[in-house]
């Protein structure tokens, strides 16, 4: 089992001047101790599990370009990347731009996003949920297609792309990998057995069902589950949450 | 935390992602380089 670092709060004791240094030394000290992956929220305003709304908190993918600059081995990912939120055109540029400066370590981790006051208070698109998850299948197909030598239009319900070229191509080939966030037996998990490179749930007593269901979504579109990355986000200390849990 | 991360090892999850608490401090970011990723590597 890899363990990954994933900071989700920036207020602190230095306040927002002393951000870039604190932030440094906690990813080279996270490298150094061997965390494989290290992630940011795709979050503007911070969330209620993790304090006061008006708390501060960093954009993504700049953070991710600082990271970036910061350490040399770990992987880096947002954990996960809000899919209203950008246009996929320049979202698979900027995972594209990260995987090059990185050296090969960006991960496009996304999901459905579910934060509609943020959305709403900084006039973002959020539209109904089943048209988030049409996004994101659509996302997903654009990010794919601008990572392969493919520069053919797309034409998706929502999305119209007229030229799919991106150059330069990521280092990691055949692409950077793909985290999807979330444990809907429906529709999220079925995205991951047809598009992602991991799944991400979470550590509660469903676990195993949800893990069943992955594999059955992956015995029908013909893929190899042994192949899919199996990540949980959690606390630094993992409780008894998953110990009930079930096949 | 090591027997838990046993659980969900043995569940087939292949990563564990952390969410620390920091306050800037890399102190629990080294605890857990120390004494829980050397373990994780036989799971």
């Amino acid at each position: 089992m890899k363990l990954g670092l994933h900071v989700s709060n920036f207020t602190w004791p230095g306040g927002p001047t002393m951000i870039a240094r604190d932030l440094g030394r906690v990813a080279k000290a996270a490298e150094e101790q061997g965390f494989s992956k290290l992630s940011v929220m795709d979050h503007l305003w911070q969330i209620g599990s993790n304090g006061p709304t008006d708390h501060d908190m960093l954009e993504a993918y700049t953070t991710l370009g600082f990271l970036a600059g910061q350490t040399e081995r770990i992987e880096l990912l947002a954990w996960v990347t809000a899919v209203v939120y950008r246009e996929p055109g320049l979202l698979a540029k900027a995972v594209t731009t990260l995987d090059v400066l990185s050296g090969g370590r960006a991960w496009l981790g996304i999901g459905a996003a579910w934060y509609e006051s943020e959305a709403r208070g900084l006039g973002l698109s959020f539209p109904s949920t089943s048209e988030r998850f049409e996004r994101l299948e659509e996302t997903l197909q654009i990010c794919l297609q601008m990572w392969s030598d493919d520069n053919a239009p797309y034409s998706g319900k929502h999305y119209h792309l007229e030229r799919t070229l991106n150059a330069p191509q990521p280092l990691t080939r055949p692409h950077p990998p793909i985290l999807i966030g979330g444990g809907g037996e429906t529709k999220t998990l079925r995205l991951v057995a047809q598009y992602a490179d991991a799944c991400n749930l979470v550590e509660r007593p469903d676990l195993g069902r949800k893990l069943e269901v992955l594999r059955r979504h992956c015995d029908t579109v013909g893929r190899d589950y042994d192949s899919i990355q199996k990540t949980v986000i959690g606390s630094s200390t993992p409780g008894p949450k998953a110990r009930t849990s079930t096949t | 935390v090591i027997a838990s991360l046993r659980v969900l090892a043995e569940l087939g999850v292949t990563h564990y992602h952390a969410t620390v608490p920091l306050d800037a401090s890399i102190t629990p970011i080294e605890l857990i380089g120390q004494r829980i990723i050397p373990v994780l590597e036989d799971f």
